[in-house]
């Protein structure tokens, strides 16, 4: 005969917790963060000190000072501007031009289906490669699109040679890769809307542009929020575009931040005011990704807590 | 045909040339002969040849200043090796370890996830160039394993990020009816959850190695010429002097066929992936 | 000494006490029915029977020896799912066959039993399907 009491004084007292095992089948990946975090540190002890490997006798700890003298250097500025020049130009153009693409591929017909995957290629071609392949078309001697510059009357069009359009080259070689990221981010959350809105404004015979602009557009934020995150980081720090095109040149015109602090390492061997210059750059995109992650984890937490 | 329709179909034909277009020059380059190239002006119209690839595979080219020896298909074997296995070494550290993020809740698991997240935003830079000096002390500058390991930085988080999610899409109870069927915790891993995470472990996959073969300045700061990669070793080629157009063509397209053949046979896996990757998470 | 006793047990999630010193017994052979309203706790006290909860506090004892060190794949415990928990991936007869295998039985009483229970149920000619196509 089944009984049953309750609210007895409990007999034994047990742990609950899953035990060993998710640290043992995580232990590998915690070895790489670790692996991550020693040279990060070392990184960060180098930023403090005058360390040139072509002095080694004047190395010696100086705490602040490579960072007072990096702020109160011109070019050090110099690189700040060109490094947000960078980026913002890069981030604009790219999700205007990634959204417009998105809109224009959102319906599922055979050729928009099929242009969808051709667009992916350009995504699957190394930065530095494309870089390679933007100065072949560019140069002087036999580039299609030189040629194509001097027939439409822009002659001697110097593209990554000229400071005046070295920006504008190396802009083009990152949106011709990075785009379709966005395109194919923002048609993914285009076709993820939820479809009642949109009926109901079309029976409600809404005009198209208010339909654009108060309903796809809000709803699509999160969307274009996190595709602008990523690409801000990545333009930031941008380095394998603009070193396979001009290492940083002409004069100073492409001297984004770590492609300054590899030449201060590698080519100048002052590895204190490459830590330097490096720290700063990881404060910003720290305090970039910290914002994108914040969000990410509350989206998480969100549909996490629904389910 | 209304305005709306035309102005569409040339929209998408203006989008199509601007990003399709380079892919297609560089191609026809690589069959053209120097002579060609150097054409004024440029024509399509030209009879094409090998030539370019024969030398490159071949590993000998001609260049205005005699016979110059360039080992291109080392650099194709190098990036081969390092992609295919940095993947495959993520693969058996990450999967398991995306398990337990995904059925545990522990602490250190959260925060692991935290920092390896972060990290992926961090420049790279930052981190190779101590490296650089300490692969030096330990004798790894010029070894395969080397950089395998430090492209764990690459390829671990996305493994970790994409594959997590998956396993958090499956139903737990299913485990848990396979575990009261008398199956071990391993088994159940084993037989269920990975079986029924594979697409996603597909796409992390994919993606992982297409990160890796694109990598650039990992391999320029870490790597020696023996294991350079093809990304570091076209620069190299483009630089030397006196190098033949068309090779220069045909070298970077080499270098690209991989990826855009993954990209073309697995599209669906790798939208899904970047898509997931950046959104859901 | 009942076959199945349950004594003491308490569960919490966060802040929720769902269950609190909760006793029970049941005799071999017996039928029982727990039933209550949504919340009460009913699925959580099977989980905890089958091994996939852990109890903060209590004990549960079957034939007299005390379960809680046990894994679910321990547990002389079967456990049918509110949402089936099929296996999507293996095919009807795997999904028939699995308490069996775990058993380590050997393959040809494996095949013969599931066999058994597919003529039972009128399901023999479709167990090389997916759980998706039945």
């Amino acid at each position: 005969m089944a009984t049953i009491t309750a609210n007895t004084a409990p007999r034994t007292r047990r742990r609950a917790g899953p035990g060993l095992l998710p640290y043992l089948l995580s232990l590998p990946a915690l070895l790489v963060t670790i692996g991550i975090l020693i040279p990060f540190a070392t990184a960060v002890y180098y930023s403090l000190q005058r360390y040139n490997l072509a002095f080694p006798a004047g190395r010696r700890m100086i705490w602040l000072d490579n960072f007072v003298a990096l702020f109160s250097d011109g070019r050090f500025w110099g690189t700040i501007q060109v490094s947000l020049t960078y980026t913002v130009l890069t981030v604009g153009v790219q999700l205007l031009l990634g959204l417009g693409i998105a809109l224009l591929l959102v319906r599922r017909t055979l050729v928009n289906d099929l242009m969808s995957v051709l667009l992916i290629l350009p995504l699957m071609v190394a930065p530095a490669i494309a870089s390679l392949m933007w100065k072949l078309m560019t140069n002087p001697n036999f580039g299609i699109l030189s040629y194509f510059a001097n027939s439409l009357g822009f002659t001697d069009f110097r593209w990554a040679s000229d400071p005046s359009t070295a920006m504008f080259t190396v802009v083009l070689v990152d949106t011709w890769v990075y785009t379709p990221f966005i395109a194919i981010l923002l048609l993914a959350g285009l076709r993820a809307l939820p479809r009642q809105p949109f009926e109901a404004a079309e029976l409600d015979g809404v005009p198209r542009s208010f339909v654009f602009f108060r309903i796809t557009l809000p709803m699509l934020l999160p969307y274009i929020l996190t595709a602008s995150l990523f690409r801000m980081l990545d333009s930031i720090q941008q380095f394998d575009i603009v070193y396979a095109m001009t290492q940083g040149g002409p004069g100073d015109r492409l001297m984004l931040f770590q492609v300054r602090a590899y030449l201060e390492a590698f080519t100048f061997t002052n590895i204190g005011r490459s830590a330097a210059i490096l720290m700063v750059l990881w404060a910003i995109t720290f305090a970039l990704s910290n914002i994108f992650i914040k969000q990410w984890l509350r989206l998480r937490a969100r549909a996490h807590g629904r389910a | 045909m209304s305005f709306g329709r035309i102005l569409r179909g040339v929209l998408l034909a203006l989008v199509a040339l601007f990003f399709l277009f380079p892919l297609v020059w560089v191609a026809l380059m690589s069959f053209m002969t120097n002579a060609d190239i150097l054409r004024s002006p440029p024509s399509i119209v030209f009879t094409p040849t090998l030539e370019n690839y024969a030398a490159l595979i071949a590993g000998e080219l001609s260049t205005n200043v005699g016979a110059l020896k360039i080992d291109y298909m080392q650099n194709l074997l190098n990036s081969l090796i390092l992609s295919a296995c940095s993947v495959v070494l993520s693969l058996l550290l990450g999967v398991p370890a995306a398990y337990a993020f995904a059925r545990f809740k522990f602490r250190l698991g959260e925060n692991m996830a935290f920092t390896m997240l972060s990290f992926r935003f961090a420049p790279p830079l930052l981190v190779l160039l101590p490296l650089q000096l300490y692969f030096q002390d330990l004798g790894l500058s010029d070894t395969y394993v080397g950089l395998i390991w430090v492209y764990q930085l690459i390829t671990l988080p996305l493994i970790l990020w994409i594959v997590r999610g998956y396993f958090e899409d499956i139903s737990e109870d299913i485990e848990n009816a396979y575990r009261l069927d008398g199956h071990s915790w391993l088994r159940t891993f084993l037989k269920i959850a990975v079986p029924l995470a594979r697409p996603g472990i597909a796409a992390a996959a994919l993606l992982a190695f297409i990160f890796a073969w694109n990598n650039f300045i990992f391999a320029l700061i870490l790597g020696s010429s023996s294991i350079q990669p093809v990304t570091v070793g076209a620069l190299a080629f483009i630089t030397a002097s006196g190098i033949n157009y068309g090779q220069i063509a045909a070298a970077l397209v080499l270098s690209i066929l991989p990826t855009l053949a993954l990209a073309l046979y697995a599209q669906r896996y790798l939208v899904e992936g970047l898509s997931l990757g950046a959104v859901k998470g | 000494m009942a076959f199945l006793d349950i004594a003491g047990i308490g569960k919490s999630f966060g802040k929720a006490q769902i269950l609190d010193g909760l006793d029970l017994q049941v005799e071999k052979g017996e039928f029982v029915v727990v039933f209550g309203p949504s919340g009460a706790g009913k699925t959580v006290l099977l989980r905890l029977i089958a091994g996939i909860l852990q109890p903060e506090a209590g004990d549960i004892r079957i034939g007299g020896a005390s379960i809680l060190g046990q894994g679910p794949e321990q547990r002389d415990v079967g456990m049918a799912f509110q949402n089936f928990a099929l296996y999507p991936h293996l095919p009807a007869f795997e999904n028939i066959a699995s308490p069996l295998r775990g058993r380590r039985t050997a393959e040809a009483e494996i095949r013969r039993r599931v066999r058994e229970v597919a003529e039972l149920l009128r399901i023999g000619h479709v167990l090389d399907h997916l759980p998706k196509q039945l």
